[in-house]
């Protein structure tokens, strides 16, 4: 069903080269409907929305680029963002399986995985004690250029890789009692706004 | 003229993704994906769908968001 429009949508334009989803909501209440919304819009959404892209380059044999978002925190469970974190492991391993899945059929369409830390949007405004943000006109600047790049992954800004390495290795033991619970805990005070 | 599809555009990024690729690019910007995409393999939101995305030129684009 979905498939059906979204190739009207692109028969409408002319063709499409390019799909860039960059959807995603976070909430902390734990409440179950908004847990699902999160789930439909971050992981439910970008599947349906990145398949009909890759059918669409597959089956018409055309050059393209499906471009999602994840984040730094896809690389961890980390408290009270479960949720999140889910949802952008989701996106980043998804994404990860249409570039195989491009390479081992020799398409001809490039993935690329955009992975955030603090990015200087509406959402951040009343939030204390942010570090490493990026102004949007930078952030904007990476994300185009990497895509022009056809990079297969790249960090806004490129610092937060720095982040991602020491979420993803440091020990549970250390990490329940680090700098970063705190930096999570800011985090996750985001998660009533849409981002 | 590449053309692009930008799903999620009411985040301040999407905006300016939208913005910077309008400039010379046919843009399709899918906004309150939200109502759209939770509901995404029901027949009514399936259906709203294709009327919530709309393409825009840079004008229209400049248009919706500032």
């Amino acid at each position: 069903m979905l498939e059906n429009y979204f190739f009207e949508l692109v028969n409408k334009m002319g063709g499409l080269d390019i799909l860039i989803y960059s959807a995603g909501i976070a909430d902390k209440s734990g409440n179950w409907e908004n847990e699902l919304q999160q789930h439909n819009v971050n992981a439910i959404g970008f599947a349906a929305i990145a398949n009909a892209a890759f059918q669409y380059f597959k089956l018409n044999k055309f050059e393209g680029q499906i471009v999602g978002f994840s984040s730094v925190l896809a690389y961890r469970g980390l408290s009270q963002a479960q949720t999140y974190c889910a949802g952008k492991a989701f996106v980043h391993n998804y994404l990860q399986g249409l570039r195989h899945t491009s390479k081992a059929e020799k398409l001809n369409i490039h993935i690329t995985e955009i992975c955030p830390g603090f990015v200087q949007t509406p959402m951040i405004e009343n939030q204390t004690n942010t570090f490493w943000v990026t102004p949007i006109y930078k952030a904007t600047q990476q994300i185009t250029k990497a895509i022009n790049n056809k990079k297969k992954r790249v960090f806004i800004s490129k610092r937060w890789e720095l982040i991602k390495i020491i979420i993803q290795f440091i020990p549970d033991c250390i990490l329940y009692n680090s700098f970063l619970n705190g930096l999570i805990f800011r985090k996750k005070e985001m998660f009533s706004v849409r981002s | 003229m590449q053309k692009i599809i930008i799903v999620g555009a009411a985040s301040g990024m999407g905006k300016s993704l939208a913005l910077f690729y309008a400039k010379k690019n046919i843009v399709a910007v899918a906004d309150k994906n939200i109502t759209a995409l939770q509901h995404i393999f029901s027949d009514k939101i399936a259906s709203d769908l294709i009327c919530e995305i709309d393409i825009y030129e840079i004008e229209n684009a400049r248009k919706l968001f500032f």
